[in-house]
């Protein structure tokens, strides 16, 4: 273990991925997150890149990881975009409290008599 | 047909080809019913190209190769990786052919919904233009991305592929319905991240496992080969985790129920087998180290993962109050099924679970097939306004029980047999009890169905509509004969497993 | 005709049954049912020739797995069982549409429907060739005994949601799992007379299959799973054969029996723990059963102890190891469901005439009824296993049985629970011609019509009947529970 892992790069690109996946996970606004994941995803190339290489895969094998994580940070960036258009905010507290409004209202919705939904359970 | 399937068994790589040209297809067609027409027809091609591949690995056993400059991009297809895509494509198929009538039912519920729509009027723009072809364009890129990654003989390309599958698939589900609710942007965001994270952490596996075993681990045979048992446990460990999470595997399955549940589309679904087919791969090559340590924490891993969902997924669905994150929870139980399975580390374990896998997908086919019928009301009523649909949705939820007669029942009883032969008695235990919760909820979605009057007008009919018909059938017939399919998962796990005993 | 096409017919028969449930109108729909209920029991009863002069046969209905097949066998218990379901079946259908008639019932199609269906599902697991076909069997009847008995009057939704619960789901948690373990340990889960068992197996795996099986048919009509048993007693009298001497209750004590003889064998039955804690507990419902009934007026209450009463008679019986226990159950199987057609048909046209439930109500009535209290009379008599009648005979053969085992309190707790057994009907009969006739005490102007008295008289007619044929049938089915 200690010969592959062992020496201080790993440590530290350890170190940035774990930073970064804290913040995609709760680090307030859905811009901020995005920029998380973009660093999971350089994080993850770089890792994978710097274990194969001994290997012979080297630099092809990041490629792919960057292209997936960077387009993932696209699309949350995406929706962020998309996030503050329907909520007027992306931080993830006022999202979170607006959902749970909408999920009271939908609530109400099916519980007046008439209902479109009978999902009386 | 035949001709296509001939040429795709000759050249592996069409079967990445055809779903890639499918998307571009899409987005180049414009409108929604025909974007989704041309990924459906293009993954459908693909499908019974990979169904010829499956009969020609079957007979001949793994095929290899590479192309690129000098051979660097390699391929490794064996009769198990030929059967998992064959139900990735099909799967995909079925749901891209469903996207044609998703509009119908978005812009319906959007009326409906009052306060949550975002823009209504943005959905007659929506259901033309660039937008509306995104949906089955995403589909058939997500589709293709795994089956780069049922195919690819290289660990951390086949880890990265899962990832940008599952990107690809949140992608869809959240432009799906994004306009029609905007709780579907929050879920699909909040499902990104998580996915984002199981896909770093199998990146990062894989990459820890390619270092110590040299690079080779699809062929490794041999404990010499491996250079550190250790950092290889660690990194199946990672691997194991983070495709457990991108197969909506408890506990790491908290992602999947909100997004099903708000966007209502079932896109995840090409993820959640595509990943657990690579998990499954991981593990079965790594059960064939003949290491001391390394087959037994796999076993663990699965095992632990496994009986986790099947019991959560059970919970869950027993107080699930919608039908689409009800669904959800049914994915979590039935994959965890798989998982625990091949925990076993046995090959009549790992027949029983791959026969299950494929078995439970035909059903969730189905019901994604049924799924525009569906709409907001649910499955109230759905007897009432399309009887036939309803029966395919009765075989298929039958099917997803268990019940005897219906194909679900082949694989659990081999699951259950493989359980109590292994000495698992637990196992065998805990599959009785999550039976008897499949019953109790599937009688009350039953009865919704059946004995509920309906909310709704009978729904149009769709592409898809053929496709739930034929996939109910099969789950009936595959009830009355199974002995066919158990023999193809018996090939596709002696392909995963080799030598083992 | 073929032993493998007359075994198909008595199975089919009861389906057709249900379809012709749906024909209108009425008269035409009760022709379709009675005759496809009668041909099903001319069937049955060829097949049981044709097996007796050397003809087997095994009906493969499905294959899902290798070794996992829907088969039905023919086989000396499961064709004399449903010989007899098929000719209960068929005066019960006769009996049925002349009850509907003079009471001015309605039936809904549903009922005929699921009633077919049940029987058909009973036939299927009398037959049954292997745990999985009798599995679905079992599965099948809990699915369709539900509506019927949720239709079977007012407050009955909570009994049939209780019997659906104590059928369905030991069946799935115990039964099923105990099959396939069954199936693990043997290698296949196909009947064999003498057990499929391998005799390495450790004894706790039979202890704890054991457990599950019997476990597994509790919700049939053995105590303590009884209670929605007694809930529907008052049932009309079409539902409560189908479900006390017909489809249900006889299908958990045939299902045990053949568990009993075909999976365990036997001998290694009785002598494993698990075993024995069966034998109490069925010996203990046994004579509890008769004696809590004791406490009922209603004729039809006290008849559903008694069903429940003959299911621990057979599991008790099961559990002996004898050979000659395991003849008198198969035998009690036959008598019981002749006396109890006999008893369930007297008590619903005592009921339809006069509008009386209770015993200490029949004063008198016999001499009015002449017919149908005889009938009641005779079924009281094998019911209690009294000399002259048919049921005398199991109980003989079983307490021989005990005795070979040295088991006294198995003697005392079959003898106490016959004498309650005839404490709780004998009076009913008797009180019947013994006291002095009221003027009028018909609710009907006519009393009872013909359709209800004959098949009465024709069911007591075969329970005495039996005793002539006592020795052909042992010799008929001992070559299918002994090996």
């Amino acid at each position: 273990m200690a010969e592959i892992i062992g020496h201080a790069p790993f440590a530290l690109l350890a170190l940035v991925v774990a930073a970064c996946a804290g913040m995609a996970i709760g680090g307030g606004g859905m811009l901020r997150r995005a920029l998380g994941l973009f660093g999971l995803a350089v994080g993850a190339a770089a890792f994978a890149a710097a274990l194969t290489t001994g290997a012979g895969a080297g630099d092809r094998t990041a490629l792919p990881v960057l292209a997936a994580g960077a387009t993932a940070a696209l699309v949350a960036l995406a929706l962020a975009i998309r996030a503050r258009e329907a909520y007027g905010a992306t931080d993830t507290a006022t999202i979170t409290a607006k959902d749970a409004a909408d999920d009271a209202a939908e609530t109400a919705a099916d519980a007046a008599p008439g209902a479109a939904s009978a999902r009386s359970r | 047909m035949m001709s296509v399937s001939g040429w795709i068994a000759a050249n592996p790589a069409l079967a990445l080809v055809l779903p890639l040209l499918g998307a571009v297809a899409a987005v180049l067609s414009g409108r929604r019913v025909q974007a989704a027409i041309a990924a459906g027809v293009a993954l459908a091609l693909g499908a019974a190209g990979a169904a010829a591949l499956a009969a020609r690995t079957i007979a001949e056993g793994r095929l290899e190769g590479g192309f690129g400059a000098d051979g660097a991009w390699r391929y490794e297809i064996d009769a198990f990786a030929a059967c998992a895509l064959v139900l990735v494509l099909a799967l995909a198929a079925v749901l891209a052919f469903v996207a044609a009538t998703g509009a119908a039912t978005g812009a319906a519920t959007g009326a409906a919904k009052g306060a949550a729509a975002v823009t209504p009027s943005r959905e007659a723009a929506a259901a033309e233009g660039a937008v509306a072809a995104f949906e089955p364009a995403a589909i058939a890129l997500s589709a293709a991305l795994a089956a780069f990654a049922l195919t690819t003989a290289d660990l951390v390309t086949a880890a990265a592929a899962v990832w940008g599958a599952a990107v690809a698939a949140v992608a869809a589900a959240a432009v799906a319905r994004a306009d029609a609710d905007r709780r579907v942007i929050s879920s699909a965001f909040e499902a990104l991240v998580a996915l984002c994270l199981a896909g770093a952490l199998a990146v990062i596996g894989a990459a820890l496992i390619a270092a110590a075993t040299g690079g080779a681990f699809w062929m490794v045979r041999e404990a010499a080969d491996i250079r550190s048992p250790r950092a290889l446990a660690f990194g199946l460990g990672l691997a194991l985790a983070g495709f457990g999470a991108m197969a909506a595997l408890a506990p790491l399955h908290t992602w999947a129920a909100p997004l099903v549940g708000r966007s209502r589309v079932w896109t995840p679904l090409v993820v959640v087998v595509a990943a657990l087919a690579v998990a499954l791969r991981f593990a079965g090559a790594a059960l064939q180290t003949g290491d001391a340590v390394v087959p037994w924490l796999v076993c663990v891993v699965l095992a632990t993962l496994g009986a986790a969902s099947l019991a959560a997924g059970a919970l869950q669905a027993l107080s699930a109050r919608e039908d689409a994150r009800l669904a959800a929870y049914v994915v979590t139980g039935q994959f965890g099924l798989v998982a625990l399975g091949f925990g076993f580390g046995t090959p009549e374990g790992a027949t029983a679970a791959i026969l299950h896998a494929g078995l439970a997908t035909l059903a969730f086919g189905v019901i994604a097939a049924v799924w525009p019928a569906v709409g907001r009301a649910g499955f109230d009523g759905l007897g009432a306004r399309a009887p036939g649909l309803a029966a395919a949705t009765t075989a298929a939820l039958l099917s997803l029980m268990g019940a005897p007669l219906t194909a679900g029942f082949a694989g659990k009883w081999l699951l259950a047999a493989a359980a109590l032969e292994r000495g698992w008695y637990w196992a065998a235990w805990l599959l009785a009890a999550a039976a008897l919760a499949g019953v109790v909820y599937t009688a009350r979605v039953l009865e919704r169905i059946w004995m509920r009057p309906s909310a709704s007008a009978a729904p149009r009919l769709a592409p898809s509509s053929a496709l739930a018909w034929a996939g109910g059938i099969a789950c009936v017939a595959l009830g009355f004969d199974a002995r066919g399919a158990e023999a193809i998962a018996h090939v596709a796990a002696q392909a995963l497993l080799g030598a083992i005993r | 005709m073929s032993l493998a096409l007359l075994l198909t017919i008595a199975l089919l028969a009861p389906v057709a049954q249900a379809i012709a449930g749906l024909v209108r109108p009425a008269t035409v729909r009760d022709l379709a049912t009675i005759s496809a209920a009668t041909i099903g029991a001319v069937a049955a009863l060829s097949a049981c020739g044709q097996y007796a002069a050397g003809a087997r046969v095994d009906l493969v209905a499905a294959a899902p797995l290798a070794d996992v097949t829907l088969a039905f066998r023919a086989e000396p218990l499961g064709l004399a069982m449903l010989a007899l379901i098929g000719a209960l079946n068929a005066l019960s259908s006769v009996y049925a549409s002349a009850y509907r008639r003079v009471r001015q019932e309605r039936p809904t199609a549903r009922t005929l429907v699921f009633s077919g269906l049940l029987t058909a599902c009973a036939g299927a697991a009398v037959t049954s060739a292997n745990l999985f076909a009798f599995f679905v069997a079992y599965v099948g009847l809990a699915l369709a005994a539900f509506p019927l008995i949720g239709s079977s009057g007012p407050g009955a939704g909570r009994a049939a949601r209780a019997q659906l619960a104590w059928m369905l789901g030991p069946a799935v948690v115990f039964l099923l799992p105990a099959a396939v373990w069954t199936s693990t340990l043997a290698g296949g889960a196909t009947f064999a007379v003498g057990g499929i068992l391998p005799r390495e197996t450790a004894p706790w795996i039979v202890d704890a299959l054991v457990a599950l099986f019997a476990l597994g048919l509790v919700g049939a009509g053995m105590m303590p799973a009884h209670r929605w048993q007694i809930d529907i007693s008052h049932a009309p009298t079409p539902i409560a054969l189908l479900v006390q001497s017909i489809a249900v209750a006889p299908v958990g004590a045939v299902g045990f029996l053949k568990i009993a003889v075909g999976v365990f064998g036997a001998p290694a039955l009785a002598a494993s723990s698990a075993g024995k804690v069966v034998l109490a507990v069925a010996l203990v419902a046994l004579t509890a059963a008769p004696l809590l009934a004791l406490a009922r007026q209603s004729l039809s209450e006290r008849l559903a102890y008694t069903t429940l009463a003959a299911t621990a008679f057979v599991f008790a019986a099961a559990v002996l190891g004898a050979q000659s226990a395991v003849l008198g159950a198969a035998l009690q199987l036959l008598a019981h469901g002749l006396a109890k057609t006999t008893l369930l048909m007297a008590a619903g046209t005592i009921e339809t005439a006069t509008g009386r439930r209770d015993v200490a109500r029949f004063g008198g009535l016999g001499q009015r009824m002449p017919w149908t209290f005889a009938a009641l009379g005779i079924a009281a008599l094998s019911l209690a296993g009294l000399a002259p009648a048919a049921g005398a005979w199991p109980l003989l053969w079983i307490v021989s049985g005990a005795g070979a085992t040295a088991a006294a309190p198995v003697v005392v707790a079959f003898a106490a629970a016959a004498f309650f057994t005839f404490a709780l009907i004998g009076p009913a009969a008797l009180r019947g011609f013994a006291e002095p006739p009221e003027v009028n005490p018909f609710t009907r102007p006519d009393g009872a019509t013909l359709g209800c008295i004959a098949p009465t008289a024709l069911a007591a007619c075969a329970t005495l009947g039996l005793v002539a044929f006592v020795d052909p049938l042992a010799r008929f089915l001992i070559t299918g529970l002994m090996p």
